[in-house]
């Protein structure tokens, strides 16, 4: 049977312009963490996005100055929660400036390591939660995988899985277990192989590519004028890296390189990302061969009294430059901390990076830049 | 395909190191004669104290002049010292490998500073937590309002004589 | 709750009516305990810890958690991490918008009493001045062991529950 339908030809109607305000709340699986961003949409097309944040204030610079130095260091721990170790290198390193302590080379070489293996371990996460939120659950499984062996010798290490306390004023908390040249070599020899899987299942993916490759564009000059650093700044041709600019604790005795991207896509951040993972254990490799006798730790004692004077130390953190400005007035408690958290600073640029992009691309732009709100909000 | 895309971009030589506080100092000098830059105590960067209402050109010059290129601004904040404030931003130039503080103060209560907005857009959101921790106001600023703490929330935190008020939650529903 | 909450107490007394009751409940609460679907509700350095013991060596699939991201679809909250008091708000809309019956695990220590940032002003100190909560997980962070053992204590809770007393609250 058939029945005859008059076809009507939908004609739009003429309407008024609308802007809809979308908002991405505070929880939600995408924005790793408690950020919300307040978008004003055209249809699917962005016209200003805004950034709301200190959902996760925890007020750590007022802390600062009610306790002492050592009191206060597990809590650098816990901004930016993902790349601990290298929160605690900036402190100490910012402190032992202050006060004047030399901090051993065995030592300085057991915190190159342990910061290496967080910087992969941190990107490793990076990349398991960049596939997931493109919807690509395989790669965060994998990631994860991976993820716990890095976190196994870290955890032999200091005894701790997510927030270490291994860095201490004056060294490190616990000599190399023996066998920990064994154990990074073997992490070695077993990452490698498992970045070029990586390569082949993720980076090469066609979809993948659609979706990150000239999206989300930072160009040099807006990324310096805002003052975002490490893979993001990197992924935008300038090539600046901290421990090469200003080395500390050793970072000169060893041969890296520092990888770039060419545009300031999100898919430029990501691949600097992979290659440095593949500079970290170039680096891994060289100072577990290396690593020299002695002591691990200087005695500082444990009500800390540095001269009056002020400090600052920076230090190449997985997300960034991470600084720590420590003023002293000679007494047990700093007298002012600032932290420099780069996520803070990137969270900001993002406010110009979202500007003409579609809503899916907030999500890919959201997780190749890489915050942590711990560092966001401190 | 991809292995070679990467290699392309990776560099190694052209990677400049930092450049030392007294040559930093000596750069700035030779480029603006009249301030006088000084060499920090710890911390070995150069610093520049400069007034309060010149902070904005000086600003301008450091990061506009073809020697200087401080173009990377790379934080700004203020200290509580318990008679003024002071306002410290850090700025540093990926070309020259340079880093210099550049330092103001200002009173606490009854003035504004000015907004370096203008010059570096990262000074927005460092401005804004000024404001909401100490309660500086920076005039010109185009969105100045509470970052971190909650609207409703009063006081300023970080300034010395910050007492928390009472903690409605912590009585038991 | 409907039906299930009106019929037990006429049922007990009804002679053979308990055994129906022990039985429905024995059923129930395997089906509700062997599914528990939790909302995320990562907050801070807690969150990381629960993604690594979803994902592949502490998987949590085998439990029947299946991680969903929005509370109508949820049965149990998991609270990592700081609660701070701008987001507090939240916290207490989205418990509402789960649907009953609904647990709160807190794990870690800043979900149960504030942990280390107790003296922050902007800090609430417990997620349990705020929701009740069914299981309380120390640690900061506490290991994906930890919280398998949470969710296994939940299990055991849920296992005792009975269907004359439904106050899911």
């Amino acid at each position: 049977m058939t029945v005859d339908y008059e076809v009507q030809e939908m004609l739009p109607e003429p309407h008024e312009f609308h802007e809809l305000e979308l908002n991405m709340g505070p929880q939600h699986p995408s924005t790793h963490g408690v950020l919300r961003l307040l978008l004003t949409l055209d249809s699917e097309v962005i016209l200003k996005a805004q950034p709301h944040i200190g959902y996760l204030h925890r007020s750590f610079e007022k802390f600062a100055e009610g306790m002492t130095y050592t009191q206060f260091l597990p809590y650098t721990d816990r901004l930016d929660y993902v790349s601990a170790i290298t929160n605690e290198f900036g402190y100490c390193l910012a402190a032992e400036k202050l006060a004047g302590i030399e901090v051993p080379r065995r030592a300085q070489y057991l915190r190159v390591i342990a910061a290496e293996l967080q910087r992969i371990a941190s990107h490793l996460l990076f990349v398991a939660t960049f596939g997931n939120d493109l919807a690509a659950v395989t790669v965060f499984l994998y990631g994860f995988r991976d993820r716990e062996r890095v976190i196994d010798i870290l955890d032999s290490l200091s005894g701790q899985r997510l927030t270490y306390h291994y860095l201490r004023l004056g060294g490190v908390m616990a000599d190399a277990v023996p066998g920990l040249d064994r154990k990074v070599l073997d992490l070695v020899d077993y990452l490698i192989p498992r970045l070029d899987e990586l390569d082949e299942l993720f980076t090469n993916n066609v979809i993948f590519r659609r979706r990150t490759e000239n999206v989300g564009i930072l160009t040099a000059e807006q990324a310096l004028d805002f003052g975002v650093s490490g893979p993001n700044l990197r992924g935008s041709g300038v090539a600046w890296d901290v421990r090469k600019a200003d080395p500390y604790s050793s970072y000169q005795d060893f041969e890296f390189d520092v990888p770039t991207g060419r545009q300031g896509d999100c898919f430029d951040r990501y691949a600097v990302r992979i290659e440095e993972m593949r500079q970290s254990l170039r680096i891994l490799k060289q100072a577990v061969e290396g690593l020299p006798e002695g002591e691990i730790r200087t005695k500082v004692s444990r009500n800390l009294k540095p001269p009056a004077g002020e400090a600052y130390a920076h230090v190449e953190g997985a997300r960034g430059d991470v600084g720590f400005f420590l003023i002293s007035d000679g007494s047990t408690n700093p007298y002012r901390l600032k932290i420099r958290g780069p996520s803070f600073i990137h969270t900001m640029a993002l406010e110009t990076i979202l500007k003409g992009w579609k809503i899916a691309d907030v999500i890919a732009v959201l997780g190749s830049i890489d915050i942590v709100l711990g560092e966001v909000d401190r | 395909m991809f292995d070679q895309e990467m290699k392309q971009n990776i560099q190694q030589s052209s990677h400049p190191t930092a450049l030392s506080a007294e040559a930093t100092g000596e750069m700035i000098a030779r480029a603006l004669p009249d301030l006088k830059p000084s060499i920090s105590s710890a911390g070995q960067i150069c610093r520049i104290q400069v007034p309060k209402e010149s902070l904005v050109e000086v600003a301008e010059t450091l990061k506009g002049h073809p020697d200087l290129r401080f173009t990377y601004f790379s934080f700004m904040s203020a200290i509580d010292r318990s008679d003024h404030f002071e306002l410290v931003y850090l700025l540093q130039s990926p070309t020259t490998g340079g880093s210099v503080w550049l330092r103001s103060s200002m009173a606490r209560d009854g003035e504004a500073a000015p907004t370096l907005t203008g010059v570096y857009s990262g000074a927005g959101w460092h401005e804004r937590e000024a404001y909401d921790m100490f309660g500086i106001v920076f005039e010109g600023h185009p969105d100045l309002r509470t970052i971190l703490l909650p609207e409703d929330f009063q006081g300023h935190p970080l300034r010395k004589d910050f007492v928390a008020a009472y903690d409605f939650l912590a009585e038991r529903q | 709750m409907g039906i299930l909450s009106k019929l037990p107490p006429y049922l007990e007394k009804v002679p053979g009516g308990q055994i129906i009751l022990t039985s429905a409940e024995f059923v129930i609460n395997w089906a509700r305990r062997s599914s528990l679907w939790p909302m995320t509700f990562g907050l801070a350095c807690c969150a990381i810890e629960m993604m690594a013991t979803a994902a592949s060596r502490f998987d949590l699939d085998r439990f029947g958690v299946m991680l969903r991201a929005t509370p109508r679809q949820s049965d149990v909250m998991i609270v990592a991490g700081t609660l701070c008091t701008k987001m507090a708000p939240r916290l207490k809309l989205l418990y509402e918008q789960m649907p009953e019956p609904r647990y709160v695990i807190a794990m870690g220590g800043c979900a149960i009493d504030g942990g280390p940032f107790q003296a922050s002003p902007t800090v609430v100190k417990g997620v349990d001045k705020l929701v009740p909560v069914d299981v309380y997980i120390p640690g900061c962070p506490p290991r994906p062991e930890a919280l398998m053992h949470g969710f296994l204590t939940l299990q055991e809770k849920i296992k005792k529950e009975r269907l004359a007393d439904s106050l899911h609250v």
